[in-house]
């Protein structure tokens, strides 16, 4: 039997899922056979699908550590996720396929260094898989710096996990901010570049950014200002994508595909395309 | 297979009217009259609610025969539903009839909620008729189609197919308007009168103009009218949703032949243009070209049978030296009834050897100056409809049945849609038909003529509507 | 130097009977009005002489719609049922030399990169590609000014018409085998029977009013300055957002993928797709293409500078002028090429 085709899915199943805030839910999803389905590296994705509903590229939550199983935070926003949100039982089939995308350089240009996230609302799903391999390979990376912030306290993904594990490990430290203040919350009011601003972070490290587009403008901008350069900083982008394999075009930007050369960019490479994303 | 024909149970699918017809069904099973299983009711409320779209999907989904039922003239729950309902349909079979498809797989019943018997009867009758029309093949995915279909692509349509060819013999006269036209365009502009113009520009050949704005009188020399400029320009003033862009706030200077003051017109008449900051003028046109590989092939077929010389709406006119009519007024339906005269093997292949090119390009739609939807029922992704090449061939087939009915009665035969078709397909046939039908049921009507003149799709005749297009 | 063979033109037919013996061709029909590549057979109106075919031959490899695969549903069971791939050998006659070329240009977008596209591939490599060349290159074409010679199409085999004949070359060794299979209905010829037929395409083809464009300026180092150029504000004001042109293009090869239910189960197809729609990168979030400027320019920006930056300077386009003969507003890339490329020329050297 010959290899099939990249777009050939391959069925899985819904073990778990777990409502994150009001409007993400954490899917976790493994092969037929009760395996993960495949190997992957943080920052990297897969198109999940519900035939007859959509299919969709979301990026892997889980760190490759994890040999289990893969987890999926999606927010609910269009055809796809909304069905996923609603009408989705643990149990349930789901298509997948991947892995797609440049993972970040966590083998290389990480390696070692001091690390700086920040992050913004559902964009610290594609965080949380660098993290979670920091973690799992702790003596090779230096310092770890987080920086969140959502809307609000319920709207922090992840909210449990942060408060309950990346607190406590050494060399961490975790920032986190909200939008609004809230009765219940006691830490920092404010938008993450405000509170980027106000912690003053040293420019030794280098930073990984994912966020709203109006978020990742005003984070640049206070980073440049206090002295990093853009070789220092990593972002991942989010389009329109379908084939996964750079041939259906519809991520292309520049010279680049976002599927095949991206989703993740060194922030200076941005500045040699055009500005579509 | 005598044996097959005697087993083929077909399925027929039932709209019907939540206030009759769907009453009369309940009424006739509680009162134990039986009708075939092979009925599957779909209740609407309303058989004004049934959109050709839906009886076309029950077939392309597998119903070899769709009915649907309705409260009768007169007892309508919502006074006049059934109205409209009577004469869409009435074009819609005759529609379907012109392209070889068979009306006996639809009907359109009344059906009161007293009426159980009839509703029986109704069912009865009709699924027995289906049966023996045997399983639908012409509104299904071509591709299906079993061995000896494709053969019929030989038929006498040849000829039909032969008077679409470019009118060669038809010389364009020499338009020498381009003058004035500038002169009035440098003046308007320069007096502030309008802040752009809309006309054609010189392209980089004689033959490619394209349509353009000028912001500035500095601009006008590249402006040109000639047999070239072929392109309707009434579309341009109405926002098109697809292409984005800021609205422009200032006003426009708009030059118009006279087949494109009809279009105009209509989309006036649908609220689609902002006329206090719009200035027309209408303009003569000797008939346009059609032009490949930068060289004139002809005179396109839509000029050729024009008959269009005045403009129904217009702030200034600039007419031709010699204005006649070229042609006699009903001219353009020779192919239509050419087409009518063909057996219906020979109209389906016709039609199927056409709609079977299709590359859904869309270039029909988004030229076609009543297809102004905010958003098209194509575009949308939901419910297996696409505004593009879909899974099945049949979609080609309801893609442009349904466009031809969704501007009937509103279509003025501008022509552009065979124009831009890069297929050559003569989709504006499809509308002709329509406009014959119109004519021919309702009297005359010219879409775009008359702002005030009710619509034929949206008015009715209490009277005569009854006799008109009963299939 | 490949052996030269002919056949009369008045035995065309037999050859086509003889090849579809044991595969499938497809050639240059005229059906309702127009000329499309279609398969063979007897009663076939095939037409050698027309230009160009309105759809090109990249429908053979990348057909406008085709199913990848059924999703049976049970419940909220999935079962995925593949298909096997496209396994029947066939033979595209009378290929022009841009649409050879386009099929270079496809060649490397599906299969010059890993991963490759399987279900192009499978019917690329079952099919022989016979070329045949131009003898009245029309004002539209612009092959010559991407240096394609329409007197020397590539390809497996290639033809020309000469007189009362049809002469033949294999052109490589899949060329070879297939003609060494019809060998009986040629006879022998000399090569240099074409040289005079030759030298009057290519004079003719440089002598086409598009024949030299000025694509100097269409390189890496000045993406952005093309990109940003004002000229985008009027070339796109007329577009209509159709995909005419993307549809008729021989080297446009975006797809989407997409669902239809057969009632049997979910298909998911893949089918043609145009950056000039507005759904293109339409996504739960919003576009990053709002407006049809964005949309007009990207399809350009592709195929005169990102294809040429990923592929080695080959550019997407292959000068076939269907975009010219076929945009329903008279726009095309030429007028692109000579718009852009003239200013940016000339502000360098200013």
């Amino acid at each position: 039997m010959q290899m099939p085709d990249m777009l050939i899915p391959q069925v899985g199943v819904v073990t778990e899922i777990i409502k994150e805030t009001p409007d993400v839910k954490t899917f976790r999803v493994v092969n037929i056979k009760g395996n993960k389905a495949f190997d992957h590296m943080p920052g990297q994705c897969a198109m999940l699908s519900i035939p007859g509903v959509g299919e969709a590229m979301f990026s892997i939550s889980t760190s490759p550590t994890n040999t289990k199983y893969m987890d999926f935070s999606i927010k609910r926003v269009g055809v796809l996720t909304e069905y996923m949100h609603d009408k989705m039982k643990e149990g349930d089939h789901i298509t997948i396929r991947g892995p797609y995308g440049k993972p970040f350089p966590v083998d290389t240009e990480l390696k070692g260094k001091n690390i700086l996230f920040v992050g913004g609302g559902i964009a610290l799903a594609p965080l949380r898989s660098v993290i979670h391999y920091v973690f799992d390979n702790r003596e090779d990376y230096g310092y770890v710096d987080i920086l969140y912030g959502a809307r609000s306290v319920a709207d922090l993904v992840y909210y449990k996990e942060i408060e309950k594990s990346w607190t406590q490990r050494r060399n961490t430290n975790v920032y986190l901010t909200i939008d609004r203040p809230d009765d219940e919350w006691d830490g920092n009011i404010g938008f993450v570049p405000d509170y980027f601003k106000k912690i003053g972070f040293s420019t030794d490290k280098v930073v990984v950014l994912c966020g709203p587009p109006i978020m990742i403008k005003f984070v640049m901008a206070v980073l440049l200002e206090m002295g990093f350069k853009k070789e220092q900083v990593y972002t991942t982008l989010e389009l329109r994508m379908k084939c996964g394999i750079g041939k259906c075009g519809r991520c292309n930007i520049g010279d680049k595909f976002v599927c095949m050369d991206g989703p993740v960019f060194r922030t200076d490479e941005l500045d040699h395309i055009p500005n579509e994303f | 297979m005598l044996d097959q024909e005697k087993t083929f149970e077909p399925l027929i699918v039932a709209f019907c009217c939540n206030w009759c017809s769907y009453a009369g069904a309940d009424l006739a099973g509680t009162s134990r009259l039986s009708y075939p299983p092979n009925v599957k009711i779909i209740k609407v409320p309303c058989s004004c609610r049934v959109d050709p779209i839906f009886m076309l999907r029950a077939f392309g989904k597998g119903a070899d025969g769709v009915i649907v039922c309705g409260c009768h003239p007169g007892d309508c729950h919502y006074s006049t539903g059934n109205y409209f309902t009577r004469r869409r349909f009435a074009l819609l079979f005759s529609l379907l009839d012109f392209m070889g498809i068979e009306k006996e797989r639809m009907r359109l019943e009344w059906v009161s909620a007293a009426e159980s018997a009839k509703f029986a009867r109704v069912m009865n009758e009709f699924t027995e008729e289906v049966t023996k029309l045997g399983p639908n093949r012409r509104l299904m995915d071509i591709r299906n189609l079993p061995e000896g279909y494709e053969e019929l692509g030989r038929g006498p349509h040849r000829e039909v197919l032969d008077a679409q060819a470019p009118h060669a013999r038809n010389i364009p006269s020499v338009v020498k308007i381009e003058e004035q036209m500038k002169a009035r365009a440098t003046k308007l502009l320069a007096d502030g009168v309008v802040d752009r113009v809309l006309a054609w520009k010189a392209g980089d050949h004689e033959t490619m103009p394209e349509p353009a704005f000028f912001d500035h009188p500095s601009q006008i020399e590249n402006m040109v009218y000639n047999k070239y400029c072929a392109h309707n320009l009434s579309k341009y003033l109405m926002v098109a949703p697809w292409l984005g862009g800021k609205l422009f706030d200032g006003s426009t200077l708009i030059f118009l032949k006279p087949c494109d003051s009809y279009s105009f017109n209509q989309l006036i008449k649908e609220n689609l243009i902002n006329l206090e900051k719009t200035h027309i003028i209408g303009i003569g046109c000797g008939g346009t070209v059609q032009v490949e590989d930068l060289e004139e092939v002809g005179m396109w077929e839509k000029c050729g049978v024009c008959t269009k010389i005045h403009h129904p709406v217009g702030d200034e006119i600039i007419e031709l030296e010699n204005n006649s009519p070229r042609l006699d007024k009903n001219a353009r339906f020779a192919t239509v009834e050419a087409i009518e005269a063909l057996s219906a093997d020979d109209r389906f292949a016709f039609w199927q050897s056409q709609l079977s090119k299709c590359i859904r390009c869309n270039a029909c739609r988004n030229t076609c100056p009543v297809c102004n939807c905010k958003r098209c029922v194509f575009s949308n992704n939901k419910y297996d409809m696409a505004s593009k090449v879909n899974a099945t061939e049949f979609e080609e087939q309801l893609f442009h049945i349904v466009r031809a009915f969704h501007v009937a009665g509103r279509c003025s035969d501008c022509g552009e849609c065979s124009r831009v078709c890069p297929q050559d397909i003569p989709l504006h046939l499809l509308n002709r038909k329509i406009i014959k039908d119109i004519n021919e049921f309702y009297g005359e009507y010219q879409a775009g003529q008359d702002i005030a003149a009710p619509e034929p799709l949206t008015s009715f005749d209490l009277n005569n509507d009854g006799q008109a297009g009963k299939n | 130097m490949n052996k030269t063979y002919k056949i009369a033109l008045g035995n065309l037919s037999k050859l086509y009977g003889r090849i579809n013996e044991t595969q499938q061709i497809y050639l240059p029909v005229r059906r309702g009005g127009t000329l499309n590549f279609e398969k063979w057979h007897e009663s076939a109106v095939v037409d050698l002489h027309g230009l160009k075919t309105t759809n090109t031959p990249k429908d053979l490899f990348l057909p406008q719609s085709e199913d990848l695969y059924t999703a049976k549903m049970d419940g909220t069971n999935i079962e995925i049922i593949t298909k096997d791939f496209f396994d029947n050998a066939f033979v595209i006659f009378g290929v022009k030399a841009c649409d050879i070329e386009a099929i270079a240009v496809m060649d490397n977008i599906y299969l010059s990169k890993h991963p490759v596209d399987m279900y192009y591939e499978a019917r690329r490599k079952n099919a022989v590609l016979v070329s045949l060349a131009c003898n009245a290159p029309k004002n539209a074409c612009f092959c010559a000014a991407f240096n394609i010679d329409a007197a020397n199409p590539k390809g497996d085999v290639a033809t020309w018409i000469l007189g009362e004949y049809l002469y033949t070359q294999a052109q490589n060794g899949k060329g070879k085998a297939f003609v060494e299979d019809i060998m009986g209905l040629f006879e022998p010829a000399e090569a240099d029977d074409l040289l005079g037929l030759k030298a009057e395409i290519a004079e003719k083809a440089q002598s086409l009013p598009y024949s030299k464009l000025p694509l100097e300026s269409f390189t890496g180092e000045n993406m952005m300055k093309i990109f940003d150029h004002e000229n985008w504000d009027f070339l796109h004001r007329a577009c209509i957002g159709c995909g005419t042109c993307t549809y008729t293009c021989p080297t446009c090869s975006c797809y989407d993928i997409k669902d239809f239910d057969k009632c049997s189960g979910t298909t998911r197809f893949r089918c043609w797709d145009s950056c000039m729609y507005p759904e293109f990168t339409l996504m739960a979030h919003g576009n990053n293409r709002l407006t049809q400027k964005e949309r007009f320019r990207q399809r350009f920006m592709h195929k005169l500078m990102y294809h040429p930056m990923n592929y080695d300077g080959q550019f997407g386009c292959v000068g076939c002028g269907r975009c010219i003969n076929k945009c329903p507003v008279s726009l095309n890339i030429v007028k692109i090429i000579k718009s852009l490329g003239v200013e940016v020329a000339e502000n360098a050297n200013a």
